[in-house]
């Protein structure tokens, strides 16, 4: 019986974990449409904000001459 | 950015080129949520059929103060890259190109049909991972985009696309 209940614990658990994970990808989802609807300069200054975020990373082996733009 | 697709328009208007279009990145860019890229491609359909078409651009360009590096030019903080129309769906995408305004700047984009056709054509890791974004987020005309595939021979690349990534024609 403690199995049992054990058991429908753990199922209990689970689907609360897989609501928590829809709530998740559900409102990332949300963000990227939400960032899909930007104008167009909007997003060019969220890619420059990308640009120097990601700077000094590197590929093994790749040339990486990056320009950050200048907007 | 905005002096960058101001000189490029003036390439236009100085009949340095026949049309042009943002493609690559920044026209998913433009249809998407901001994603990482480092260059402005810009395709663009040659005054006259040469071999170096490339030559008028940069002649003008080196006129102005803007030197190639590479694959680039460097225009005003922005590396741009001149890509002439390589087949007859990258012409016609150009030539149905539309106009869209960055600041108080009217520039053109790829249509978004196009840019599928394109990315689908080219289908490199990046334009596969550029699809799987455009397909989740942008609305798309589907009866265009299926003619577009269907007359250029790329509508089983794109059912088969939509069957690995989507599970669904």
């Amino acid at each position: 019986m403690d199995f049992m209940i054990n058991m429908l614990d753990l199922r209990k658990c689970t689907l609360v974990q897989n609501k928590v994970l829809e709530n998740i990808i559900r409102e990332k989802e949300k963000r990227r449409k939400d960032l899909s609807v930007l104008s167009f300069k909007q997003k060019i200054h969220i890619l420059v904000l990308l640009q120097k975020m990601a700077r000094g990373v590197t590929k093994q082996g790749k040339d990486m001459e990056r320009i950050v733009w200048l907007i | 950015m905005e002096k960058t697709l101001k000189l490029v328009k003036e390439l236009k208007e100085k009949k340095v080129l026949k049309d042009f279009s943002i493609g690559g990145g920044i026209a998913a860019l433009y249809y998407i949520e901001p994603l990482l890229t480092y260059d402005l491609d810009i395709f663009f359909i040659p005054l006259k059929n040469s071999i170096d078409v490339l030559t008028p651009i940069y002649r003008y360009l080196k006129e102005k103060g803007f030197k190639a590096k590479k694959e680039h030019v460097l225009i005003e903080g922005v590396p741009v890259q001149f890509i002439p129309v390589y087949n007859d769906l990258v012409k016609e995408a150009v030539q149905y190109s539309v106009e869209v305004k960055y600041g108080r700047i009217k520039t053109r984009v790829l249509g978004l049909e196009y840019l599928i056709a394109v990315m689908l054509q080219t289908y490199r890791s990046k334009d596969r991972e550029r699809l799987v974004k455009v397909f989740e987020e942008a609305k798309i005309d589907l009866k265009l985009l299926k003619e577009i595939l269907k007359k250029y021979g790329l509508y089983d690349k794109y059912v088969r696309f939509k069957e690995m990534y989507f599970g669904a024609k």
